[in-house]
């Protein structure tokens, strides 16, 4: 759209206001023109009347069938036990009631103001309270609500509870807009980090801190994406580098923030293989996708990776092809190290010469 | 209408004259439009700052809709109005994050916060208590000013080189802690801290002032439980503001520090985009969300209190019925004002936090559902065998009533925090919040102005306008929020300047469409209110009775051209309730009428006042 065009939109515009304004005008003087104004107030509250039910329907009808009309774009089923508990809690469970509650407030609201729209002469019926009916308005909502939390506890206890003692873990560092992945490597422990020792001595060159004189961290992968095995337990040990970011896994139904200083952790138990999630919905170039979902800067909206679920036997063939940290990040570090180490011990050798 | 009221008043009128002299003083222009300590007129001050905005914030939300519908079109036009942040007629992803963060500040703070509460506060809490004025006209003049001055700060704000704020209007650090993390988070931020901390002073000093008005200054015979339901609302909101408010102060002047000085209250292990170690060590970014959201949530029921409060008197009154429930409607108030401070923590289950509390937090979000259904039903009982004038404020009251169920409805699911799981910041969310704080109390608003403008001006608003007003806006809130669940539903996460980097969220393209298209439309809708409202301060049709909805309430017995002092004679006499709608077959009752001399009120009904008491045994 040009600028001319944009003018012309809004001249457009200005130009619809003030026609309806106009009409408005006329309608408005009609209707004080006629000589009884209760009689007035009846006819066109009772056209208003219709008026609002007929947009009640419009509205209700309208989201129920957008309703049916976008599920299919829904995410796929829950690809774990913790994203099917998701599902049941929210279709089952929390929506029968909820939707309800929506169309009964709402056909009453409806409902209420046609029938009861303005009459000529007629009194309100003065009822001003009734304990019977508001302790039956606090009590039911009151044990609903304890239903619905007593409900939804076991599940939040059963996703928040610590990770098994087998549990597979990966650290996942977020940083402006990128997501860092470390698996442990054959001897199942981390590389130790320390930013502000580590970090602070090499600068861009660690930005994670690792300590080059912890030997566990040597076999240490760092890859492009995640791939795990199928139905194995999966800690994410989160973490982030610079501002707030939040690791997001739609198809698990699950997500945590990454804070800077402030470790956080999120478990999933994958049992659909990307494999069979391809074949189940058709779509060859199906993966689960990792989002950030905590507004970072600039680049939010596409700090993206990729979990591929896999087979036992493909995940190990897929670690054996992993190229290990030595090389590519310790074994710089550590000639640094050893350099300055020389460079120092020379100084000192130069220095022990002055004093002599 | 001769009501015995105002007999009694003018019979009144020379014994109590020395007890006010105000408006016998002429008033220069200054002291009475500018620098105004009278309540009417702060109100009117609150209100058309609010309106204009609301129309700044509104266009932003046109500009960001546009580039989520149309990702990758250019619009020429934008370059040439926007220059460096739309280059090639396209929004940048800085820009785009800058109008989200100030469509959201601007919306919560200066529209709903300062517009809704500033305005029906000042305006109503006197009139309707029988008062004078406020009970500091003075510190009320001052609570403008530093909103003013706010806002004043905050359009700065948006001419700097590098923009205004982009880190959202929660303002969460690090990203608006670190002058590097954002292009926005340089002195955009700063300027931000600094309006909201004069924006916090103005509203502590309007709440001290309402709070004390209302326990002060009520009129002989206003005991509390006469007290009309917009009164008993404002008095609330003003305790709730004064209790959290100076919270989000504190948090904003830590996080200038942090910004500035050196300190580290919300900082630690951070590596700059340069790989340089921050020096910043031991804070916490999740403590700025503790003291943010004690405020933030909090804030919600200071936006959405008052609309109730107009909400439960316009119904009232306009379905010729006593509200419902009145002491269960005030102590649902009251429930939701202690409840709404112990749920603050439902916006931070994904931070990390201990499961344990996220399990409270749920227990008492969940709580608060109690209260706001007693308020719904007792809402749909006042309608139920009334006698319903639809005027524009009745619609706009009843638009309300269907978005607060709708909205509170989708709140259940956000507030159990295992379902917080998936849903936290997706546009579950952002449908959520827009539903029932945002467009809902916006419905209030447009009750209140549209119900007491006569009040304001002494002329009427066109009605016709008025309707199509309502159902454009009505089906357009639905049109564009409505949608926007089932994006949550698929995942879709909020901020998000396009949506094709990822499978799961690029589906939604048509939607997205509907959703602008709709935005637009009811945008540009409420361009006929505002041509509505400024004709009609003008040229609207003049007022010529006193009391033309025949209310109860004490404002309508005030004069009709507003005048310093509200009553030109005595202040009237309460000596009944607000809703004495229909009690002894009377259609209505002032609540300056004493009891015995009902039949003095001339009743509109068909009944003569001899046979009410007739029509009393047919009922």
């Amino acid at each position: 759209m040009s600028f001319n065009n944009f003018l012309i939109v809004l001249f457009v515009i200005a130009t619809i206001v003030i026609v309806m304004a106009q009409i408005a005008k006329l309608g408005d003087m009609i209707t004080n023109l006629k000589k009884d104004p209760e009689k007035a107030e009846e006819e066109s509250s009772t056209n208003l009347a219709l008026l609002f039910i007929v947009s009640g329907l419009l509205f209700v009808g309208l989201i129920t069938w957008s309703y049916f009309n976008q599920q299919p774009r829904f995410l796929p089923e829950a690809s774990s036990e913790l994203g099917r508990d998701w599902d049941w809690l929210f279709y089952i469970v929390f929506s029968p009631p909820i939707v309800l509650i929506f169309f009964i407030t709402h056909a009453l609201l409806f409902w209420f103001v046609y029938k009861y729209s303005y009459k000529k002469g007629r009194v309100g019926f003065y009822f001003p309270e009734s304990i019977k009916l508001e302790m039956i308005w606090t009590v039911v909502p009151a044990v609903v609500m304890i239903a619905l939390v007593g409900l939804g506890l076991g599940k939040w206890i059963k996703a928040t509870s610590p990770p098994s003692e087998d549990a597979m873990h990966i650290r996942i560092t977020g940083m402006q807009f990128k997501w860092m992945i470390n698996y442990a490597g054959d001897d199942g422990e981390f590389g130790d980090r320390d930013i502000r020792k580590w970090g602070k001595e090499f600068g861009i060159q660690n930005l994670l801190g690792l300590d080059p004189t912890d030997a566990e961290g040597y076999d240490d992968i760092y890859p492009d994406e995640i791939v795990v095995p199928v139905n194995q337990e999966i800690a994410f040990d989160i973490n982030a580098l610079d501002v707030l970011h939040d690791f997001y896994l739609p198809n698990f139904r699950i997500k945590m923030d990454a804070v800077p200083g402030v470790p956080t952790r999120i478990k999933i138990k994958p049992d659909v293989t990307t494999a069979q999630m391809r074949e189940k919905l058709g779509d060859p170039d199906f993966e689960y996708e990792i989002a950030c979902a905590e507004l970072c800067g600039t680049g939010h909206w596409n700090m993206k990776k990729v979990l591929r679920v896999v087979s036992q036997e493909e995940y190990d063939e897929w670690l054996a092809s992993q190229a290990t940290a030595k090389a590519i990040y310790y074994q710089p570090l550590l000639d640094k190290l050893e350099k300055e180490k020389n460079l120092a011990m020379q100084g000192a050798d130069s220095e022990e010469t002055v004093l002599n | 209408m001769q009501t015995h009221t105002e007999h009694e008043v003018h019979t009144d009128h020379h014994v109590h004259d020395d007890h006010h002299h105000d408006h016998h003083h002429e008033e220069s222009f200054i002291t009475k439009y500018v620098f105004s300590q009278d309540h009417k007129m702060i109100a009117k001050q609150f209100l058309i700052t609010g309106i204009i905005w609301a129309v700044i914030a509104g266009l932003m939300s046109v500009l960001f809709r546009i580039q989520l519908a149309y990702p990758d079109q250019t619009f020429p036009f934008l370059e040439r109005l926007f220059g460096k942040w739309a280059e090639g007629g396209q929004i940048s992803a800085d820009f785009y994050y800058q109008l989200v963060t100030m469509h959201g500040t601007i919306l919560v703070f200066f529209v709903l916060t300062a517009g809704l509460s500033g305005t029906f506060s000042n305006l109503l809490i006197p009139l309707q208590l029988g008062a004078r004025d406020m009970a500091s006209p003075f510190m009320n003049m001052l609570s403008y000013w530093f909103f003013f001055l706010s806002g004043f700060v905050m359009l700065l704000s948006f001419f700097l080189p590098t923009g205004a704020a982009s880190g959202g209007w929660t303002a969460y650090p690090p990203l608006n802690a670190l002058p590097w993390a954002a292009k926005g988070s340089q002195a955009g931020v700063d300027y931000w801290l600094i309006s909201i901390s004069l924006f916090i002073i103005s509203v502590l000093l309007g709440g001290l002032n309402y709070i004390s008005t209302v326990i002060n200054m009520r009129t002989k015979g206003m005991s509390f439980k006469r007290m009309p339901l917009t009164v008993w609302a404002f008095f609330f909101t003003a305790i709730i503001g004064l209790l959290s408010f100076p919270v989000l102060l504190a948090a904003g002047v830590l996080m200038l520090f942090d910004r500035n000085f050196g300190t580290s209250f919300f900082l630690s292990d951070i590596i700059s985009s340069a790989g340089e170690v921050m020096p910043n060590v031991g804070g916490n970014p999740i403590l700025f969300q503790h003291l943010f959201w004690f405020l933030g949530h909090p804030e919600v029921y200071i936006i959405i209190l008052p609309a109730m409060g107009i909400v439960s008197h316009i119904l009232s009154t306009n379905s010729r019925k006593p509200i419902f429930g009145y002491s269960a409607m005030v102590y649902s108030i009251l429930a939701i004002t202690i409840i709404g401070f112990l749920v603050w923590a439902h916006h931070m289950f994904v931070t990390g936090m201990n499961p344990s509390l996220g399990v409270v937090f749920t227990i008492f979000t969940l709580l608060i559902a109690v209260p706001s259904a007693i308020k719904v039903f007792n809402w749909l009982t006042t309608l139920w065998k009334g006698n319903i004038r639809l005027t524009p404020a009745m619609l706009f009251a009843l638009g309300f009533v269907s978005l607060f169920i709708s909205g509170g409805l989708t709140g259940i699911y956000l507030g159990t925090n295992f379902l917080d799981l998936h849903l936290h910041d997706t546009y579950f969310v952002v449908a959520h919040f827009h539903i029932v704080m945002g467009v809902a109390a916006f419905f209030g608003t447009f009750a209140g102005v549209y119900h007491w403008f006569p009040k304001m001006y002494s002329r009427y608003m066109n009605r016709t306008l008025g309707y199509i007003h309502f159902f454009i806006t009505f089906l357009g809130a639905y049109l564009v929020f409505g949608p926007m669940h089932w994006l949550g539903l698929g995942g879709v996460p909020r901020r998000y300047y396009r949506f094709d980097a990822f499978e799961f969220s690029s589906q939604f393209d048509d939607v997205n469409k509907i959703i602008t298209i709709g935005a637009i439309i009811s945008v540009f809708a409420q361009f006929l209110f505002i041509y509505n409202f400024f004709n009609s301060i003008w040229r609207g049709r003049k007022m010529k009775e006193k009391n033309p909805w025949r209310s109860n309430s004490l404002e309508w017995t005030a004069s009709i051209e507003p005048i310093h002092g509200n009553w030109p004679g005595a202040i009237p006499e309460v000596h009944r309730g607000a809703y004495e709608y229909g009690k002894d077959g009377y259609e209505y009752m002032p609540q300056t009428v004493p009891v015995g001399q009902e039949h003095t009120v001339e009743q509109v009904t068909a009944t003569s006042s001899s046979t009410n008491a007739e029509v009393k045994h047919v009922e």
